[in-house]
């Protein structure tokens, strides 16, 4: 009896240490490969036309390869898509996340690859192009998706939601195009966005909270570069993105420190011949990027090692494609989970500017005749609402959530002191703050007790434009 | 029948076990729930009623007598430190060569700061919670005299010829002049509020203090600290100087050509509406240049950059060639090169309206800072060895001294103190509390806003729903475990929930802190913070007569006209020993318009003498004014029937107030039995 008793004992555990074994060897493993977006022939038009963004081709697959064994290593990814590109990898270095057309003259959409059993999942099903996806630390995502607006055309906003598509919310209101974005260390997200209303501008790098609060321009190009894309924050804090020099032409690595971005640019590859499409960092002074030698040659994979400014080796080309982004596959460091103040059962917000006259440092001594006495706050076809401001140049209003306006100062005669603003918005039950109108960003409020928080936030719209614009909804 | 035993115990232990594993389990995880306000901290007993236990045993089992070095200074050949080590009550001598620790001497309580005499024969210690200077012999290495002081003795300074030690009493607000010959204080010479900084300029003459707290001032009053300016030759105030938006002025140095003194500050946002972090909108860092010449002004340049803050700057030392100053950010743990001709260049470069907005100015540093150097946990008082080649740093949190090379920039290997290696979770706690990490952006640690564990003295407009309404004076941690719940609101009935999911939406506004740091920060906020000695007010327990009148009105029941005094309108009824709280909500008249209509948690008493100002929003300047400006309707106590005497009595007692362990089981006092007797 005790010898069957063994046996079956032995038998079932040699099973299970089979099956153990088994499934163990199915699993694919990533780790330390490469991935990437490879587009067949020349980069000539992006399939996405009403974006300025130049990452999104017909026929674009990705692919991965082991840089250590080279080009027999290479395997498509996304071989049943008709489209696929803007490859992401989870903080543990488990999961792919990507946008991807299934057909032809299909939408872009997001897609999930779990690269231990190459297993996928559409997460986001929109009827508009759904792109340049990304992980959140909080176990959602992050992409930028088309959206028609009462501005002309529309353009991408960022959204958020659950892997399973679930509690989808947007999160950028104002008449800007979104993409690119990443996550920094500290929780916040980074994107370039494009204004496209009333007139098309420059990409700024903008920063916010994961649930669209708090945005702030994080860094501005000088008036010749243009924003492309997005690459990393590095160990050291370094922002790394591509910057192209509209008079050459040519795409530049560029880096800012997260402390003080708006001034501690250096543009990494000056001395070197080529352009680069995209970077990635493996560690603090080696980066993989995408890069072409000369304008002859097609984008390929390439280690640049920032210290010695040198391109290292070459990891990949192919003469029929260009690469066009390149991801590492490797567990990271998980942001910071930042706390969220929204309250989407609200729908209005509180703003308080602590004088609207303080434009500048350089402005910062301007005369009676040109302090304003009025704020006007200005929508995307109308204005909101003007009011007093405090003596000390405050206000302090209570807004509509999610709708973006505009600001300029005026003075007693109504006329334009300063303005139009940039685009600001405010999420529901978001407090923001900020020092004076065209601040400079590195400015601190003054340790001054603003005379409009003294009274009870001025509500805007008013009641009568708020019965109009119930009105318009009607109709 | 043996079996049916055996059938019975196995019942009752299958028993045992089914209620320990089912409703037990239950009911500990519904009583972690109510204590923590989360359904998921882990069910850990040894949260709670291990790692914040007050038993003796259990004490010494679970924590370590750390030394944590605060300050030191060094002898003229470089050769030997003096590190004052302040939870281990000593001063250690250390040999700079083979980094070993050659002495222990034992000094008073809470040991501040040391220096050493003209002649290098002593070296004096400063005892900050025994209100005296520990002389100590450099040849014998032994303490040889004990010299009284005022109020928690803390920097020291000797004096131009070398006759006279200056102590700066941080409590009494003032500083000993301590003739060293006859080894007597001969004066106080009055300062700023909670002063500890001091230095005297390389030139002699010029003595600067400088102040930790604010004037107090009421809430929306401009914000202002005091440097207090000591003439060395005659030994009296020369002026007090404003510094205005800044506090916490920890430390001052000269320059070598004293054309410059400067002091490490920070500049709080207290009257701005806290609804974001980003911007500095809650706190910004930096330093307090004050120029020596006529008409010299104090300019403030902030350490802090854009996105990443240096908070809670402590100590500041200039190299002997003047080139280069080294500031310990003790909240983030670096120190901050700063290149002094840059400064120099800033001064004589920029028109004096943009300076003035260069305090304000995040960014500035980058014209400065020459680099920032990682320390270790919380880097407290720096010296510069004679020559100035080497930097050592007191890593308080770290039991080591870090060594810095000036020329280099570069770490040397530090100095092993020989504390405990093991890191307690109390201990992790104190470096919690201690570290800007868990705020956004490094902004502010918990110590920012409770220096010492205490409170800042200011009053937070924290904008709780609209700005501008609900302002709430900052209150004290010390001793605070029998005292919840916690905020004036009291909605807080734990540490647990004061630093849980909101704590870090509202305040820190990043990642909240994981479960072991959020037991860790618990376990020290409600087993690491002691009250100071209350030397000031009651220094041996013994009443005054003053205080003893003070006491019996306190407790009394029976106006001056010989009428009762209903139960919830005397002082005792709310206020009852020994932590001087019944830990009910209360309405004690002081809710103003810009108050949401609320009930106030009853505050603790415990040394309230040095909690200044008063009441929730703060509007009491002083102890007095809560019945004579705030208490005319009799609600807050039954007040209005006493004589200025017997106020200045209840006043005097209510000073008199010390530490909960002390109020458990008070002795009769010689004045009380005296009293009584009469």
């Amino acid at each position: 009896m005790s010898r069957i008793n063994i046996n079956t004992q032995l038998f079932y555990s040699i099973s299970l240490f089979l099956i153990l074994l088994m499934s163990s060897c199915s699993k694919t493993s990533f780790e330390g490969e490469i991935i990437f977006t490879q587009v067949k022939g020349d980069l000539t038009e992006s399939s996405l036309k009403n974006i300025n963004c130049n990452n999104y081709f017909s026929k674009s697959s990705i692919a991965a390869i082991n840089p250590v064994k080279g080009n027999e290593s290479l395997k498509i990814l996304t071989k049943d898509f008709y489209s696929a590109c803007a490859p992401k990898i989870s903080f543990d270095g488990a999961l792919m996340i990507f946008s991807a057309q299934k057909n032809k003259g299909d939408k872009w959409q997001i897609w999930q690859l779990d690269l231990s059993n190459l297993k996928f999942q559409q997460l986001v099903f929109s009827e508009q192009n759904c792109i340049d996806p990304n992980y959140l630390p909080t176990g959602q995502i992050v992409f930028s998706k088309y959206v028609l607006s009462n501005a002309e055309n529309g353009g991408y906003a960022l959204f958020t939601c659950n892997f399973d598509g679930s509690e989808l919310h947007q999160i950028t209101f104002n008449p800007h195009s979104y993409f690119s974005s990443i996550v920094l260390k500290d929780g916040r997200l980074l994107a370039i966005s494009k204004q496209y209303f009333p007139e098309d501008k420059k990409g700024v790098l903008m920063i916010s909270r994961p649930d669209g609060s708090k945005q702030d321009v994080f860094y501005k190009s000088s008036n010749t570069y243009n924003l492309i894309s997005i690459g990393c924050e590095t160990d050291k804090g370094e922002i790394l993105f591509i910057e192209q020099n509209t008079s050459t032409e040519e795409y530049r690595i560029v880096s800012v420190n997260y402390s003080n971005p708006l001034n501690t640019r250096v543009e990494l590859s000056k001395t070197i011949k080529g352009s680069f499409h995209f970077v990635n960092s493996k560690n603090d002074t080696e980066f993989v990027t995408s890069f072409k030698p000369s304008s002859n040659d097609r984008y390929g994979i390439y280690e640049y090692n920032s210290i010695k400014n040198a391109i290292e080796k070459e990891i990949y080309t192919n003469s029929d494609f260009n690469i066009i982004d390149v991801v590492l596959v490797e567990k990271r460091e998980l942001p910071r989970k930042l706390p969220s103040e929204i309250n989407l059962n609200k729908n209005t917000a509180l703003m308080v500017c602590q004088n609207a006259n303080l434009t500048d440092i350089e402005t910062i001594e301007n005369t009676d005749n040109y302090k304003s006495n009025k704020i006007e706050f200005i929508g995307i076809d109308k204005s909101i609402g003007t009011i007093n401001l405090e003596d000390d140049g405050s206000f302090y209003v209570k807004m509509l959530a999610d709708v973006p306006f505009r600001v300029q100062t005026l003075n007693s005669e109504g006329d334009i002191v300063n303005g139009p603003s940039s685009w600001i918005y405010l999420r529901p039950n978001e407090r923001r703050g900020c020092v004076g109108c065209h601040e400079n960003k590195g400015l601190v409020p003054d340790n001054i007790q603003p005379l409009s928080v003294r009274k009870f936030p001025i509500v805007l719209p008013s009641q009568e434009n708020k019965i109009n614009a119930k009105k318009e909804l009607v109709k | 029948m043996k079996k049916t035993r055996l059938l019975i115990l196995f019942g009752i232990i299958l028993l045992l076990v089914v209620i320990i594993a089912y409703p037990g389990r239950k009911l500990a995880r519904a009583h972690v729930n109510e204590r923590t306000a989360v359904t998921d901290h882990p069910l850990l007993c040894s949260s709670c009623h291990l790692y914040t236990s007050q038993n003796k045993y259990v004490s010494k089992f679970i924590n370590e007598d750390y030394l944590s070095p605060f300050n030191l200074d060094i002898m003229n050949d470089g050769e030997k430190l003096l590190v004052v080590a302040q939870d281990a009550n000593a001063l250690l001598v250390v040999d700079t060569k083979s980094k070993k620790v050659l002495k222990n001497i034992n000094v008073g309580i809470h040991p501040h700061s040391v220096i050493i005499g003209k002649e290098e024969k002593f070296c004096y210690v400063s005892n900050q919670w025994s209100d005296n200077i520990s002389v100590i012999h450099l040849k014998t290495l032994a303490v040889v005299d004990t010299i009284k002081t005022g109020n928690g003795p803390s920097g020291l300074s000797i004096s131009n010829s070398g006759e006279y030690l200056y102590a700066v009493n941080t409590f009494g607000s003032d500083v000993s002049v301590i003739d060293l010959v006859s080894k007597e204080e001969i004066k106080r010479i009055s300062t700023g509020s909670d002063p500890t900084g001091i230095a005297l300029s390389p030139k002699g003459k010029n003595l600067y203090v400088t102040s930790r707290r604010a004037k107090i001032a009421p809430y929306g009053d401009p914000l202002i600290s005091e440097l207090t300016l000591i003439n060395d030759n005659t030994q009296r105030l020369t002026k007090q100087i404003s510094v205005p938006s800044a506090y916490l002025m920890e430390n001052i140095a000269f320059t070598p050509s004293s054309d410059l003194a400067i002091m490490t500050l920070t500049r709080p946002k207290n009257l701005v509406p806290s609804i974001q972090v980003e911007g500095g909108w809650m706190m910004t860092h930096g330093i307090g240049i004050v120029e020596q010449k006529e008409d010299g002004k104090i300019i403030q340049l902030l350490l802090d950059e854009p996105n990443s803050y240096y908070p809670n700057p402590f100590d500041i030392v200039i190299t002997p060639d003047g080139k280069k100053a080294f500031v310990s950010s003790s909240g983030v743990d670096y120190i901050s090169v700063i290149s002094m001709d840059s400064i120099k260049n800033i001064l004589a470069s920029t028109p004096a309206k943009k300076l003035k907005l260069y305090a304000n100015t995040l960014g500035i540093s980058k014209r400065f800072v020459i680099k920032r150097i990682k320390t270790g946990a919380n880097p407290k008082g720096l010296k510069l060895s004679a020559d100035g080649e080497l930097l050592y740093i007191a890593e308080n949190l770290e039991d080591k001294i870090g060594v810095i090379n000036t020329k280099t920039l570069e770490k040397e290997q530090s100095i092993d103190l020989g504390g405990p290696t093991r890191i307690t979770v109390a201990r992790k706690g104190r470096r919690l509390f201690n570290n800007a990490g868990h705020t956004f952006q490094n902004q502010y640690a918990c110590y920012t806003c409770h220096p010492d564990n205490h409170e800042d003295g200011l009053v937070y407009n924290m904008a709780g729903k609209d700005m501008g309404r609900n302002v709430t004076n900052t209150q004290s941690l010390r001793e605070i475990k029998g005292t919840a719940p916690f905020k004036w609101n009291g909605k807080n009935q734990t540490v647990y929930k004061q630093d849980g999911i909101r704590f870090s939406t509202v305040l820190t506004r990043t990642e909240q802190f994981s479960y072991d740091d959020l037991d860790a920060i618990t376990a020290y906020i409600k087993t690491g913070i002691k009250y100071p000695p209350n030397l000031m007010n009651n220094p041996s327990g013994e009443l005054t007569e003053s205080q003893y009148r003070g006491k019996k009105l306190f407790n009394r029941s029976i106006d001056n006209s010989g009428k009762e005094i209903p139960e919830n309108g005397r002082c005792v009824t709310c206020h009852p020993a020994p932590f001087y709280t019944n830990l009910q909500l209360a309405d004690v008249g002081t809710l103003s318009e810009s108050d949401d209509p609320i009930l106030f948690d009853t505050p603790h008493l415990n040394n309230i003498y040095s909690s200044a100002p008063y009441l929730h929003d703060g509007r009491a300047e002083t102890l007095e004014e809560i019945w004579t400006l705030y208490g005319e309707e009799d609600e807050h106590g039954y007040v209005n029937d006493m004589t200025k005497i017997q106020l200045n009595d209840l006043v005097a007692y209510l000073k008199s107030l010390r530490g909960p362990e002390y109020e458990k089981s008070k002795p009769e006092s010689y004045a009380n039995v005296h009293l009584t007797n009469k």
